[in-house]
């Protein structure tokens, strides 16, 4: 009697174990490569419509695929340099691109041409970002390895404002989708919070918690979270905007270089060195996805219900995670 | 008796004035100067080194003797004039001969300046790198933004006319052997061309390649984050001094 009370409770042990899984690994995905850059592939953006991603490489090109046949568009050629990141505008009509050619450029997403170059960085530009808000798609942020983060004026092509206050290299930069804060973080482990008022320079706040150089920020869709990452694999979910640390999740065992956030403002996926893609609630920091790559990824991003993730990856292949049963491709309201 | 009074207060008045320029060239003599402290750095260690150096006016005139660098305490100079341009010249046969420009501020006290001088070690057989790496991961053209490094080395080189050197550029990563020749062979002949173009005569400078990367400061075994990647250094290596 005692013998089979034992086997039945280390049966519902196992039913709880299983049940547990289940429960975390919500999601499952599909993975096909659409296509390839000459090199590393470092960032991915996927338009606001859903319609189309932005790659760009190592190999100094920008690409543009369709979503959601992952068809290549066209190749923007321009940068005398690695690219680092890119980023469409709000109308989805232009893409910025920032390298280590030290510049910024600005590109007809229509017709691929170069709008323009804007100078004024003294190192390398490692991260671009158009401000959500704007309707014009006119205002951009970049953030360089000179510590600053300039504001820039992209149709009249003028400098609005630096802003100084990180004491080592930044290495991104993300507005607020509400237009009024924007983050920026550092290899000195910080997370600074500026305002976007041009007369305001000192920034509002310091978010401090990473044991390591902080690579990536990005705010939520309501603008009520901001998911930081680090070179430990670690990722923090702060409130906003009052600074306050959420969750810290120790997700990936190497550099995470990206994150993203679905519309629902709860799902957040990583992409790391580590070779995995992972998703989670942010909310409650579970795991919904573990997803194995044969490769590291730099890079990713999401159509805004997750049903499709488009990583770069460091063997210069850009693939498409595609949910099951989404394999249509649903198109709906996105942003990054 | 009034003549006798007359020549009193000249005297006195002698002496007041000669009192007061006394006061004022000793003023203008010594609360004016600046003096100019800091280390002179082996480029590849970047501790102090005891080199000898000297200082020349803005007409090239050299001031005064030969001074050695005091590498304990960091003394270099004293006595320069506010608003002046001074020229620091290593003239030590152990080191590359370099040149350094000084502009001293424009003040009315006395001031003292901070500045550390980098000397490159002039030893046939022996390697300088050049820093930063002018070169960005896996690419075989110059950096943007390293025309004045590259100024310097060449420079430098101009400047030392009996020296030869050998450039050395070391691949990222560890990969096939023809691979690593290619890219280091491609850098070098980049390097090259710009150091010619600079003014350096083109039989000073060879490109040696190699087919693997730096024995002394290999790639990390993790990736660095993005932008911050491992790139294989680049060396002067001195054939003949």
């Amino acid at each position: 009697m005692k013998r089979t009370l034992r086997a039945w409770t280390g049966v519902a042990t196992m039913l709880c174990i299983a049940v547990t899984m289940g429960t975390a690994q919500q999601r499952t995905y599909t993975m096909k490569t659409i296509g390839n850059h000459a090199d590393e592939v470092l960032n991915v953006f996927v338009n606001d419509a859903n319609t189309m991603v932005a790659t760009c490489s190592l190999d100094e090109t920008i690409k543009l695929w369709s979503l959601p046949d992952g068809k290549e568009l066209r190749t923007l050629k321009g940068h005398t340099a690695q690219v680092n990141s890119v980023s469409f505008s709000n109308d989805d009509k232009t893409l910025a691109s920032g390298s280590n050619d030290r510049t910024v450029r600005t590109w007809n997403v229509e017709t691929g041409a170069q709008i323009g170059i804007n100078r004024g960085h003294t190192a390398e530009v490692i991260g671009v970002y158009f401000n959500p808000a704007d309707e014009k798609g006119e205002l951009l942020a970049s953030t360089s390895f000179d510590k600053t983060v300039k504001l820039w004026d992209t149709k009249l092509g003028i400098e609005l404002k630096t802003l100084r206050g990180h004491t080592m290299q930044t290495n991104a930069v993300a507005y607020s989708y509400d237009g009024r804060f924007l983050a920026s973080c550092s290899d000195d482990r910080s997370i600074q919070v500026w305002s976007t008022d041009l007369a305001k320079k000192e920034p509002l706040m310091t978010l401090l918690g990473h044991n390591s150089p902080v690579l990536s920020v990005l705010y939520s869709f309501d603008s009520k979270y901001l998911a930081s990452a680090d070179q430990d694999g670690v990722i923090k979910i702060w409130a906003m905007p009052a600074g306050e640390l959420v969750r810290t999740i120790n997700a990936h065992t190497d550099l995470v270089q990206d994150v993203s956030w679905a519309e629902d403002n709860k799902t957040l996926v990583s992409a790391s060195l580590d070779k995995t893609v992972k998703m989670w609630d942010a909310t409650t920091g579970q795991n919904l996805l573990n997803f194995p790559v044969n490769t590291e990824v730099w890079s990713l991003d999401l159509t805004s219900n997750a049903s499709t993730i488009i990583i770069g990856c460091a063997d210069g292949s850009v693939r498409m995670l595609t949910e099951k049963g989404n394999e249509a491709g649903r198109t709906n309201q996105k942003g990054k | 008796m009034k003549t006798q009074r007359m020549m009193k207060h000249a005297l006195l008045l002698l002496a007041v004035t000669t009192f007061a320029v006394v006061s004022m060239s000793a003023q203008s003599a010594i609360g004016t100067v600046v003096t100019l402290s800091g280390y002179i750095l082996n480029a590849n260690s970047l501790t102090p080194v005891d080199a000898t150096y000297a200082l020349y006016d803005a007409a090239g005139k050299k001031m005064g003797q030969s001074f050695r660098a005091n590498a304990k305490d960091g003394y270099l100079v004293t006595g320069l004039q506010p608003g002046m341009k001074y020229t620091i010249k290593v003239e030590d046969p152990r080191f590359f001969k370099q040149e350094f420009t000084l502009d001293i501020p424009n003040t009315k006290k006395y001031a003292e300046i901070s500045k550390d001088f980098v000397v490159r070690p002039l030893e046939a057989g022996k390697s300088v790198a050049v820093t930063p790496t002018p070169f960005d991961l896996k690419k075989t053209t110059l950096k943007v933004g390293t025309d004045d490094e590259i100024a310097d080395v060449a420079h430098l080189l101009v400047m030392n006319p009996g020296v030869n050197v050998e450039l050395v550029c070391y691949p990222d990563e560890d990969g096939s052997a023809e691979a690593a020749a290619s890219l280091s062979m491609a850098r070098g002949n980049a390097l090259k061309a710009a150091l010619v173009k600079a003014g350096v005569p083109d039989g000073r400078v060879t490109v040696r390649t190699v087919k693997g990367t730096d024995p002394l400061n290999p790639p990390p075994l993790r990736k660095g984050a993005k932008g911050k990647r491992y790139v294989g250094p680049t060396y002067l290596f001195i054939t003949k001094v």
